[in-house]
């Protein structure tokens, strides 16, 4: 599909953008945006993140899915040797992305 | 007087009947005496079935590649002195098909140096076929390709590689370093080519870095680097930033500062009416 250099790129993207959203969603878990480390693990605390963060919450559910999925691609294409079993593989990656992605914006929508 | 003897443990390998045995062997040892020394001392005056390959004794030739205590080196660039232990092992070079005993079958190793062309590529293929003159080449220009150009293709940095070990689809650092040898090379014009073909999924990208390669290279190659600049200009193409130098021409005329007494170069073989236009 992608040439490999391609991907990689994504990976490098992906992952500075991982830092930006990450750390916002760390942020809102810990003094001073909450009153104690207990309080930022509240569901309160959570559905008003969905509420308010909701964007930030799903750029991070999808970019950090892809991040990780691509990288145990990486892996699987090192150490599967089979073509039918890789491709078995990366099927099976792309089917969890959907599969994780729609179950993820599902319950932040939902809670939102 | 008693000379210093050390013990030399081999892994052997018979293909006839599959089997995998140590063998040890006491070698007198003298000053300067190298692991191809005293391997060719057992060949000659204690088992001669041993099997091992070699050719220029000096580093040079890239035979005598082997695993000596947990290492791959040259056995004729390597002194037992050196080395510092009584017991000497030694092992066939990991990540290359045993043949016999210590020699290894390179045949997947220069498989994946033909699949990076390492040849000048000229965009005018008559030109490429029917070369006639040298193409101009800065001493600048050299030196980038100096290092590269050292590679004696001894196969220590494909048996070094981790990545190796379990992709065997993995091109190999020196296929991955010939390939950004030729890039940068200025008289060669089929970077495109080669860059689409390290581009791939057991191309450059799947170097974890471990730099095992360029630490065990017996001439100082250092293929890792080479490595990480071909995923820095494969970056710099999908970003549209990748600028390469080529020269168009060949040599057309001698060079400008050639000294007086120096002979004229031989005039061209063969005439491409093609050049004539773009002079």
């Amino acid at each position: 599909m992608f040439r490999e250099s391609l991907w990689s790129l994504i990976q490098y993207l992906t992952a500075a953008l991982l830092l930006v959203v990450l750390g916002i969603h760390i942020l809102t878990h810990i003094p001073p945006f909450v009153e104690t480390y207990h309080e930022g693990l509240s569901l309160e605390s959570v559905r008003t993140n969905y509420r308010e963060l909701g964007w930030v919450l799903l750029i991070l559910l999808y970019v950090a899915l892809f991040h990780g999925l691509n990288g145990i691609r990486g892996l699987a294409h090192e150490i599967i040797r089979n073509t039918r079993m890789l491709t078995i593989v990366n099927t099976a990656l792309v089917l969890l992305f959907i599969i994780l992605a729609a179950y993820g914006t599902y319950t932040i929508m939902k809670w939102a | 007087m008693a000379r210093d003897v050390v013990k030399i443990r081999i892994k052997r390998y018979n293909p006839e009947s599959k089997k995998i045995w140590w063998q040890e062997y006491d070698v007198p040892i003298i000053e300067g005496m190298t692991v191809l020394d005293a391997l060719l001392y057992i060949k000659e005056n204690i088992d001669s079935t041993l099997a091992i390959r070699y050719s220029c004794r000096m580093g040079i030739c890239g035979s005598c590649g082997m695993l000596i205590n947990g290492v791959p080196r040259l056995a004729c660039y390597t002194q037992i002195g050196m080395l510092g232990t009584k017991t000497i092992v030694i092992e066939p070079l990991p990540n290359f098909p045993v043949i016999r005993d210590l020699a290894t079958d390179f045949t997947l190793f220069f498989e994946k140096h033909r699949i990076v062309k390492p040849y000048l590529i000229r965009r005018d293929k008559y030109e490429q076929e029917n070369p006639v003159r040298e193409y101009r080449m800065l001493p600048e220009e050299l030196d980038e390709i100096k290092q590269f150009v050292y590679c004696i293709y001894c196969g220590l940095c494909y048996s070094a590689c981790p990545i190796t070990g379990v992709d065997r689809e993995y091109l190999g650092p020196q296929a991955l370093m010939y390939a950004y040898r030729f890039i940068i090379d200025v008289r060669d014009e089929g970077f495109v080519e080669r860059l689409n073909i390290v581009d791939d999924t057991h191309g450059c990208h799947r170097c974890h870095l471990a730099l095992s390669c360029s630490s065990v290279c017996p001439k100082g190659v250092d293929p890792g680097y080479a490595i990480q600049m071909l995923r820095k200009m494969l970056l710099h193409r999908n970003l549209g930033k990748l600028k390469i130098r080529t020269r168009g021409s060949p040599v057309v005329e001698p060079l400008k500062h050639t000294p007086k007494y120096a002979k004229k170069p031989p005039q061209p073989t063969i005439e491409n009416p093609q050049w004539e236009n773009s002079i």
